[in-house]
């Protein structure tokens, strides 16, 4: 069989449905040992026994037919997906990567459980068309790697416990990779069959949204580690408070209501820009963010200002854990772009009641094309041409918000435009706020190899530096439209 | 006749024999694989200080473009097995996030349940 498979997309929703990973990119995952040795036993011990229980032969032939099947295989492709699998738990429960052994074990049964009810020959075959991706994509890139260093996933997946000989075994005999000699060293290549396998394989998996998953988990992993946002923000966005403060006035948020925030992020919004000051008294704030990073921050401002009618909780904005028309404003301020914009107006359309307010502060797609920015993100325009698309950006055009309001069934809808400026003063913090913080060119960087997007990364601070010796600090500007967008539910 | 002896003291009572390649705790000799020998070497000689991951496999064995981190987690594994009390929740030879592993003095090494 294949890489590709009958109903992979179907699998795939299955899969990003269990919140089971494989081989993701996250924050806080390098080359460094990613648990204890006790956590990796522990995995190991369970993987051994599962594999042994669930693969019989009629799995086997089921699975991959006459191919040969290296017998260690299934064992380390459970091992990896359920270490994978943690760190996201561990992600998602503390805002940090710290796995211990009960969230290795959690992150063993969601692999178990999904194996269990779609067969252990689906997770590897997901498995397989994941890894061989993620391995196809970087000989793609590197054209030839060493044996060893490909084994060790040294340029392109350097968190794993396992070498991915299996992998390489079965690639050679499906006719994906050969062996080159070059000055008696031994180098991975991908035949022309691997070029075209690589080539089918990106497409089926665009095609079942793993790309866009990926980069949807890689973002919130970013920012639980991103322990200054707010402070980078202010420096880059400098006008960005008095906006917040302006959005709540725009919006018509009053005393007593009972208000939905979306994206919350540390707080910013709640408590410096005047959102929970603007309800009081009766009124309470539930202000929502998929990190717990940021959240953990957010609840030390609320400790410090006695915040007793703000609750701050974990939820993502396209799948909200409240009722049908459960406040009467819904808003988020520099969210919406991060989210599948569309599900989530449904979803504050759907808690918001009827007469009540639904409502956006976003950042709209600006222009590239200044001299100072084109030279300092140069490697990611170059990216972008190598692939013949404009860079990709998260940010909407000036009608997709109000356009989706009006989809979500909203009315009396209401746009205000306005610009503002953006500094580009000191390279390391617009760095980290580009690509860590809004994910400017996220699909450019989530194309490369880990060892050539950390280099990239590198490379753009030090464009940086050089830019900013270059261009007077007037230069270094870009004015940003932005946008207020608010509807009511009919 | 001369006997060369060299030893790293790693506990009360508990040392490293560099010659014999072995561990010694009260006069007595525990025989050690030559990874595990060598792992606890590097980090005896580094005691209370980190040291990465990738150090260890290239002092193990000596080539670490050949070796996963499954191979040093194993190691790692045994020597617990040897030092600690309670190997599950380790108290001497821990890892450090993103730092390696370290070991400490082992100050409990005359309990009789050790070793």
């Amino acid at each position: 069989m294949g890489l590709v498979f009958p109903c992979m997309v179907r699998y795939f929703q299955e899969l990003y449905a269990s919140s089971v990973v494989i081989s993701p990119l996250l924050a806080g995952v390098d080359a460094s040992d990613r648990f204890d040795p006790v956590v990796c036993e522990v995995l190991d011990l369970e993987a051994e026994e599962f594999a042994a229980l669930n693969w019989p032969e009629k799995e086997v032939v089921a699975t991959f037919g006459t191919l040969p099947v290296p017998d260690k295989f299934p064992k380390k492709a459970l091992y990896e997906t359920a270490a994978a699998t943690a760190v996201l738990l561990a992600h998602e429960r503390t805002g940090d990567t710290l796995v211990d052994e009960k969230i290795a074990l959690d992150a063993f049964t969601r692999v178990k459980d999904f194996a269990e009810k779609h067969g252990l020959g689906i997770l590897l075959l997901l498995y397989r068309a994941v890894t061989a991706y993620d391995n196809m994509n970087a000989l793609a890139y590197y054209g030839k790697i060493p044996e060893r260093k490909f084994l060790l996933g040294k340029w392109h997946c350097p968190w794993i416990d396992y070498a991915i000989s299996d992998e390489l075994l079965m690639g050679i005999l499906n006719g994906y990779y050969q062996i080159l000699l070059e000055d008696r060293m031994r180098f991975v290549v991908l035949t022309e069959q691997g070029h075209q396998a690589y080539q089918e394989i990106s497409q089926a998996l665009k095609d079942a949204g793993y790309f866009q998953n990926r980069a949807s988990l890689l973002h919130i992993s970013q920012f639980n580690f991103f322990r200054d946002y707010e402070q980078l923000a202010a420096e880059i966005w400098p006008e960005s408070m008095p906006v917040r403060r302006r959005f709540v006035d725009w919006a018509g948020i009053k005393p007593g209501m009972r208000v939905l925030e979306l994206g919350c992020g540390s707080g910013p919004f709640t408590f410096e820009g005047g959102l929970a000051d603007r309800v009081v008294p009766e009124g309470s704030v539930i202000a929502v963010d998929p990190s717990l990073g940021m959240l953990a921050r957010a609840k030390n401002k609320q400790q410090g200002g006695a915040y007793s009618w703000v609750e701050l909780k974990q939820a993502r904005a396209e799948q909200l854990p409240f009722e049908d028309g459960a406040f009467d404003a819904v808003l988020g301020a520099v969210f919406l772009h991060f989210t599948d914009h569309q599900a989530a107006l449904r979803e504050m359309r759907r808690v918001t009641r009827s007469g009540g307010i639904v409502a956006s502060l976003h950042p709209l797609k600006y222009d590239y094309n200044v001299p100072f920015f084109r030279e300092w993100f140069r490697p990611l325009f170059e990216l972008a041409a190598k692939r013949n698309v404009a860079p990709k950006s998260y940010l909407m055009l000036p009608d997709d918000a109000s356009n989706a309001f009006d989809a979500a069934g909203l009315i009396q809808i209401h746009i205000e435009n306005f610009d503002f400026p953006m500094v580009f003063h000191d390279p390391e913090k617009v760095v980290r706020h580009f690509i860590y913080g809004i994910g400017l060119f996220q699909e450019e960087l989530a194309d490369l190899p880990w060892k050539a997007r950390e280099e990239l990364i590198e490379t753009l601070r030090e464009n940086g530096e050089k830019i900013c010796k270059a261009y007077p600090p007037n230069d270094r500007i870009i004015h940003v439209p932005n946008q207020f967008v608010k509807g009511l539910v009919p | 006749m001369n006997f060369k002896i060299e030893r790293i003291q790693i506990g009360d009572g508990l040392y490293l024999d560099v010659f014999r390649e072995a561990l010694v705790k009260d006069s007595l000799v525990i025989n050690l694989s030559r990874p595990q020998f060598r792992l606890l070497h590097l980090l005896a000689q580094n005691l209370g200080q980190p040291v990465t991951s990738m150090d260890l496999i290239s002092y193990v064995w000596r080539d670490e473009e050949c070796i996963d981190k499954n191979s040093l987690h194993v190691c790692i594994g045994r020597i617990r097995r040897i030092l600690e009390k309670d190997p599950r929740n380790p108290r001497y030879l821990m890892s450090l996030r993103k730092m390696g592993y370290v070991l400490f003095f082992i100050k409990d090494s005359h309990d009789p349940l050790f070793i």
